[in-house]
This record gives C-alpha cells, structure tokens and sequence, in this order.
C-alpha cells in the first residue's frame, strides 16, 4: 500500500511537472479550466529531499508544528541538545510537491495586472441579482502564501526581510512563537486570513465573510466605487478592495493593508502588499488565484492558488458559526523576555471569561469604589425627583 | 465504555488539506510545559462552549483537604464536535478526570491532553 502510495504521488509529480503554465492565457487564465484542481495542479512540481538543505526539508506547516508547543523547551529539560533537537526535525519535502512561488504573469504591478483583466473583460459584467453565480452556502478551504518549502519562501523574500524570517524560524524553533491571534489579531491574509465561510453578493459588491479564527468581513466593491480617496482611507487587516465581475468570475484588487506576520514558519509582508485575485465556481468547488505584490519584503511578485470546498449542512451543526470571544476573554500574553504566557484565575489580570455579566461586575466595583471615597460619589438620581 | 479516537495530531493531519485553513489554534502553546503531564480528578464548577476555545473550571480536592480551581484549557467547539465532545457532555456537578500539561509558571492551568466524562467516555 506504502508502495502504491509513493508510485501514485510520483507520478502526479511527473504529470504536473510536464505541464507549463506558461500555456494559460494570462489575460483570461480559467479559460478552460474544468476542475480547480486541474488550476493548482498547473503550478506544483517535484520537490527532492535534499539532505543538504539548511532547513532540513522543511515546509512552514512542519516548522510549526513540531515547534508550536514548545517542543525544544521539553526535549531540553529532558537534556537534549539543540543540535539534536535540530537534527530530529527532517521534513519530505513537501511530500515530494511544491510550487513555484513566482508569479507566472507578466505584470509588474497590482495596478497593471487589474488593467489589464478589466480591459480584457470590456470593462466586466454588470449582473443583476438574478444573473449573478450563485455562491450560496458554507464553505470552507481557500488560499494563503504558496503551498512551497522554507527553502522556497528564504529565497522569495527580499533582502532585507530575510533577516526578520531568520528571526522568526530561529525563534519559532527555541518556543517563542508569535502569532496574531496571541493577541486577538486577526491572522491577515499570509496562512488563514481566508478561510471565507460566506459569499454574500449582490450587484454591488461581495462580502467575504470570516468566522474563524476572526469573525470579520471583507467587502468588495463592485459597483464601479473605486478605493477610497487618499484623505479618507486607512490601512485594515485584510486591506481594502474593489472588484469586477468577469462573466460569473470575481476579480478582486486590494491594498492599503496592515503588515503582518502570521508565524507559523512563514515570512512576513508589509504595509505595500497588493493582491490581485480571481474567484471562479466551478461544481461544488470556488477556485482562487492570488497574485501578491510587495516590493518591500518580496524579492519578486507571488503567485498561490486555492480551492474552496461547498460543505453539507452537517458542517454547520458541527462548526457552528458563533462569535469568537477572543477579543473578550484572552489570557495569552508575551512577558518582558518575549515569552509566551497565560494569566490563570487568581492573578489579578486574569481575564474572567466565566463572567457573563461583566457591566455587573464593572458596577460593583464602582459602588466599592464610591464606598471607599476613590472615585467622586453622587446621589441618586430617582432620589432627586419631584414629588 | 471507552471511546478511543485518534491522536488529535493524527486527525488533524489527516484533515489538513480540508480542514488546514478553516481550524485554527488561537496561540502556540509554548506556555504549556509539554514535557509533564498533571492528572486530575475534580468536579466541574464552570464550563463554556466557546469559540476560540472550549474551557472549564475544575475543583479539585487536595490531599489536604483543600479545594484547588484548575482552569482546563481545551480546542475551538469544532474540533471537540470532531473528537465527539459536545457541550451536552460537559456540566457543572459532573466529576471528571483530566490530564493535562500544566502552565510553566506554576499557575493552576493547563491544556488538555484527554478528558474522561462521568459515564467513563474517553477523549483526547
């Protein structure tokens, strides 16, 4: 069965390492295209296990997790070296798959790209509701940086951001992880910024709707709006965007985007990302390719691909879509050394999120307070009424 | 009765091209001493289904006497719904056995690594 296995996953290997994208249309590239997988396939090629390479074949996705609960930190209080701790993280290499990390377009800027699509759809479609695709549903899946190896992503960062990744692998490594969602942020668009559970459309524009790890929203202005002028607009999480329907695909330009870093074994992005992405359904799946512009911290443009899935409504009883109370009820914090740590009850900053009605606890301690003479006292107000 | 599930490792691997995107953990989980592991028997006094992580209060009765709260740390409600926890298994009064990796600053905390409910159900 191992056997079969390896034979099956080399000769997809092969099969999509004979395929060139370079035979897509770069103007109209779903052109064609009959399965999302058929999409993300174009782009995956063989990776080696190289016992030479620095990151020991590693993928971010093994980074973190064979780091993420402070493995290093266990296997060092059991006496082991970080050599050898080192040495015990090898990865495959992906399985023997990666992806070209470089934007197979020609376009330079984000700019040029939606010129250039927008153009080539005569200006896009204007749907009414009832001709617009029909993208109802739960979904879930969808895109993030490249599906490539460390190794890949050392040498697409730009010089001066590969010293910050040094930093967080090496961190990372040693148990000091820094991820957004230690402190509530949402996670940006580098590793789960997308996990849409939601489109919402109508002729207007089209909502992105999150649930996990963040409840937010992401609206795409299709009505012709533009971004915001340069007085009124602010950089966001997940940016700002406008977008255009090309036939029953969705183009979408976003920029004016907080830096991040999403942890988790990948290199960070900074406030000049610019995306370019295409949404297309095809069945029960919504493909999505992602060009990424950010000539600060990328050596060159990117390009990812993602897939969609449409889910039974049995997902739905099973990841109810409820508010995540982090914001609220977060105990995680980083401590003087840049440690990561947890308040627990009984320290004084411990977060209760035992406590349901918080305004009651917040007016007892001001009647406390009032009592005590540290904070001004009036009487009350019914007290003062005409009788 | 005992319910053997797979290593939650196991199974979220095996989701991962379906699920990697869609389940998040909150934080890195670093803060927790995974070389030791504490087990606990107590009664729940507290317990939330919440999003972005399931948790409860244990009290657990010292050797001497004394009642200690334990703050349980567990996952997102739709992974523990993947494992067969769900939030009808879980109320105040019930005693249940934990096992976890205790906070490394000493702090009554920890993260699960199974739970064992009043009518003998085993998750981990």
């Amino acid at each position: 069965m191992r056997t079969l296995t390896l034979l099956v996953v080399a000769s997809i290997a092969v099969t999509v390492a004979a395929q060139s994208p370079s035979r897509f249309d770069p103007l109209h590239p779903f052109a064609g295209i009959a399965a999302a997988a058929q999409w993300r396939d174009m782009f995956s090629k063989k990776a080696e296990v190289d016992p030479k390479d620095p990151f020991h074949n590693l993928a971010p996705n093994d980074w973190f997790r064979q780091t993420w609960q402070g493995q290093w930190r266990a296997a060092a209080a059991k006496g082991t070296s970080f050599k050898a701790f080192w040495d015990s993280l090898q990865g495959k290499a992906n399985n023997g798959l990666t992806v070209d990390i470089r934007s197979p377009y020609p376009f330079k800027t984000a700019d040029e790209q939606w010129t250039a699509w927008l153009k080539a759809a005569n200006g896009g479609t204007r749907h009414t509701r009832a001709s617009l695709p029909d993208w109802s549903g739960d979904w879930t899946g969808g895109p993030g940086y490249p599906d490539a190896l460390v190794r890949d992503f050392w040498t697409a960062v730009s010089d001066a951001y590969r010293p910050r990744y040094e930093q967080v692998l090496q961190s990372e490594l040693e148990g000091r992880h820094w991820w957004p969602a230690d402190n509530c942020r949402p996670n940006g668009f580098s590793r789960s910024g997308w996990s849409i559970r939601y489109f919402l459309t109508d002729p207007t524009m089209a909502a992105l709707s999150f649930v996990d790890p963040l409840n937010q929203d992401r609206y795409v202005f299709t009505d012709g709006r533009g971004f915001l002028p340069a007085e009124n607009a602010v950089p966001q999480w997940m940016g700002e965007s406008q977008g255009f329907w090309d036939g029953d695909e969705l183009v979408v330009w976003t920029k004016n985007i907080i830096p991040n870093s999403g942890g988790h074994g990948l290199p960070e992005y900074s406030d000049q990302l610019q995306l370019i992405e295409r949404y297309k359904r095809i069945g029960n799946e919504i493909l999505t390719d992602v060009t990424w512009y950010d000539s600060v911290a990328f050596a060159y443009p990117w390009h990812s691909t993602g897939i969609f899935q449409r889910q039974p409504l049995d997902h739905w009883k099973r990841s109810p879509p409820t508010i995540n109370e982090c914001a609220t009820t977060n105990n995680v914090y980083h401590d003087d050394n840049g440690v990561i740590q947890q308040f627990a009850p009984g320290d004084p900053r411990f977060h209760d999120l035992f406590d349901d009605t918080p305004w009651l606890t917040a007016f007892k301690r001001a009647e406390d307070a009032k009592k005590a003479g540290r904070i001004p006292a009036a009487p009350s107000f019914l007290s003062l009424a005409s009788r | 009765m005992r319910t053997r599930l797979l290593p939650a490792t196991l199974v979220i691997g095996l989701l991962a091209p379906v699920i990697d995107v869609t389940v998040q953990a909150h934080h890195s989980h670093a803060m927790f001493d995974l070389s030791k592991e504490v087990t606990l028997t107590g009664t729940i006094s507290k317990v939330l289904f919440r999003n972005p992580h399931v948790m409860l209060i244990l009290d657990v009765k010292g050797p001497d006497g004394q009642t200690v709260s334990w703050t349980v740390e567990m996952s997102t409600i739709e992974i523990e719904n993947r494992r067969g926890l769900t939030p009808s298994m879980l109320k105040p009064g019930d005693v249940i056995t934990v096992k976890l990796n205790p906070l490394r600053d000493g702090s009554k905390g920890g993260n699960y690594t199974s739970l064992t409910t009043a009518d003998g159900k085993t998750f981990d």
